[in-house]
């Protein structure tokens, strides 16, 4: 080396890093898993480069093509005028047999009666119903990734698990990407109302970058892809989920690779994705709050929709101060219930999002991103008797807040 | 870096995998699981998420086999379709709902003994990924092409889509970055106090093209 040539520290961390070598992984079980996608992708048809089907296309006479389209189009619709006459008169009535979706070309609608409720199956992948009443339309999102946009109504589905993202539902500017799992979707008017029963969700507004994760027993409200409110909902949904694809429900365990969660937070620190449980909840507090975010898990309560919660106006002043009288609770179980290790000092921030109704009790609160369990489980408590003061209809806040030791 | 002879016969193992050649897909995989992982892990750092995301490459592949054209280097698309998905990741990853503590936690340690130079040259390059996760995301491609997978700027701009100016004016900056951030790092305050001692002359800055990083 020229002693005269300055040493370079960067080159030499550059040269310790390329010898650090990434952990091994299990190939057998990956080779195991991509080689039975590679035989699905062959039996959809996928892997031909499209100059090859162009070629094969070509070659068809275009009588026979055109005659091709005619007969899918006129079974297609064959399909849908069934199930009216298979309905009976002021029943619902579910479609004699699924629409195969792997069959509709993009663009396509289906759309469900008001007496009917119509299913979906993609092979292998996902099906999906339409409520009564319901419309929904496939779009090509790319990349193997199955996209329906629902029109109207509501819509539930089951995914295979395994692939993340293999199946997206769009409604009113709110996209909701799954990973393998079991969830509703349904609009009212602009808000469009999110239901996991199984597996994990993320929403999020179409071509943006901010998303929401939604796990097993949440139900959120969004508009415009947005969180309305992050309340956790009772366990019961309001639709049974369709069964999952070849008839068997969908488990909760993922035969596919799991992302990995964040790594463990500190002792006593907030869990992004986890549900808030509640196992010291006062009976007031689920009575009272059937939709807040912290209700005893297992309680039964119903969900209330929305709509009900209150929704007028106030006085910044008074929000101010049922916000600051919720923090000093909301801090007071956060220090109880939190404590980093030796000198790790812990602090959290959250949005604190209130619904108080007319008579100064809560209706509901939420906080995203939630908190540990035990401390949601003691701002549970503590709000449950808390009395903000009269109003006169009740109203919404909500405010970003920080916590700390 | 794969030769011409390779790349042939990577063209023909994706010409079969194209017909569903499970066989020519296995052979495809174990050719180049390790480039994959080793950029994955590379780019990221350590991660729990690193079988996964060799997972999503190699299922991006085979989703896009049919729009895979021959005079592309299998391998050139290979980098693309890996810096892709961990950018994807990354971004995915950093929206999610986070503490404030968690940014602040240091790196667990490996319960595996190690003798003390080991240990502390592994401390050393955690603390070298987490400075290359402050890059922007093409600074960070082109830097981790170019220094650790040692590609030339040319090779990097056709995976980055990226004319060779912008690629080394990248490269520039990110260097210039990473130099600046030693210091911030307790267990490269030995490299920036050499830095200080020895630094070495400025690189004249290329000149800069349309494009800045």
């Amino acid at each position: 080396m020229d002693a005269r040539k300055p040493r370079d520290p960067l080159a030499e961390l550059v040269t310790q890093v390329r010898a650090d070598k990434p952990p091994a992984l299990d190939l057998p079980k990956l080779e195991a898993r991509l080689t039975a996608e590679l035989e699905a992708a062959r039996a959809r048809g996928e892997l031909q480069p499209r100059a090859s089907r162009a070629d094969a296309a070509r070659r068809m006479a275009p009588w026979l093509a055109v005659a091709a389209l005619l007969v899918l189009g006129i079974g297609l619709a064959r399909e849908l005028t069934s199930l009216s006459h298979e309905a009976a008169p002021g029943d619902v009535a579910v479609a004699a047999r699924p629409l195969d979706g792997d069959a509709l070309a993009f663009g396509a609608s289906v759309a469900a009666g008001s007496e009917q409720v119509v299913r979906v199956e993609h092979d292998r992948r996902a099906a999906w119903e339409l409520a009564a009443g319901s419309g929904a339309h496939l779009i090509d999102a790319g990349a193997g990734v199955l996209c329906v946009e629902l029109e109207r109504g509501a819509l539930s589905a089951v995914v295979t698990p395994g692939r993340a993202e293999s199946f997206v539902v769009r409604a009113h500017g709110t996209e909701v990407a799954v990973h393998g799992t079991r969830f509703s979707v349904e609009l009212e008017g602009e808000r469009v109302i999110v239901s996991v029963s199984e597996g994990e969700v993320e929403v999020r507004p179409i071509a943006r970058t901010t998303r929401v994760r939604l796990d097993a027993g949440m139900r959120s409200i969004f508009v415009a892809g947005v969180p309305e409110s992050a309340a956790l909902a009772a366990p019961a949904l309001s639709a049974p989920a369709p069964e999952a694809p070849g008839g068997e429900p969908a488990t909760a365990a993922a035969p596919g690779p799991r992302r990995s969660e964040p790594g463990s937070p500190a002792r006593g620190a907030a869990s992004p994705s986890r549900k808030a449980t509640a196992a010291g909840a006062a009976p007031r507090a689920v009575a009272a709050t059937p939709s807040a975010a912290l209700q005893a898990e297992g309680a039964g309560v119903p969900p209330v929709p929305s709509a009900a919660a209150a929704d007028g106006e106030v006085a910044v002043e008074v929000a101010d101060a049922a916000i600051a009288r919720v923090t000093e609770h909301i801090q007071s179980c956060f220090r109880r219930h939190t404590s980093g290790a030796g000198p790790v000092s812990i602090e959290a921030a959250t949005r604190v999002s209130l619904e108080v109704q007319p008579n100064g009790l809560i209706l509901g609160v939420s906080l995203d991103p939630p908190l540990a369990p035990q401390v949601e489980a003691c701002v549970a408590s503590e709000l449950a008797t808390l009395n903000l003061g009269a109003s006169a209809s009740g109203y919404r806040v909500r405010r970003e807040i920080r916590l700390s030791p | 870096m794969t030769s011409a002879p390779a790349e042939t016969a990577d063209v023909e193992l994706v010409r079969r995998c194209q017909t569903g050649d499970a066989v020519a897909f296995a052979q495809l995989f174990r050719r180049h699981t390790g480039l994959v992982s080793g950029l994955v892990h590379r780019m990221l750092g350590p991660s729990p998420d690193l079988e996964d995301l060799v997972q999503e490459v190699f299922l991006q592949v085979i989703r896009s086999l049919a729009s895979f054209r021959d005079e592309a280097r299998f391998s050139t698309w290979l980098y693309r379709v890996t810096i892709n998905v961990v950018l994807m990741h990354r971004r995915a990853q950093g929206r999610r709902p986070r503490l404030v503590e968690e940014e602040q936690a240091p790196p667990t340690p490996d319960s595996t003994p190690l003798g003390e130079a080991a240990l502390e040259t592994r401390l050393r390059v955690q603390a070298f990924y987490r400075l290359l996760a402050r890059l922007s995301d093409k600074k960070r491609a082109v830097f981790v092409l170019h220094e650790l997978e040692g590609l030339t700027p040319a090779r990097i701009g056709e995976i980055v889509g990226a004319p060779v100016l912008t690629v080394r004016t990248r490269l520039f900056y990110a260097r210039r970055e990473l130099l600046a951030w030693l210091e911030e790092e307790p267990e490269l305050a030995a490299v920036a106090a050499e830095l200080q001692g020895s630094r070495p002359p400025p690189e004249p800055a290329p000149a800069l093209g349309k494009e800045l990083p």
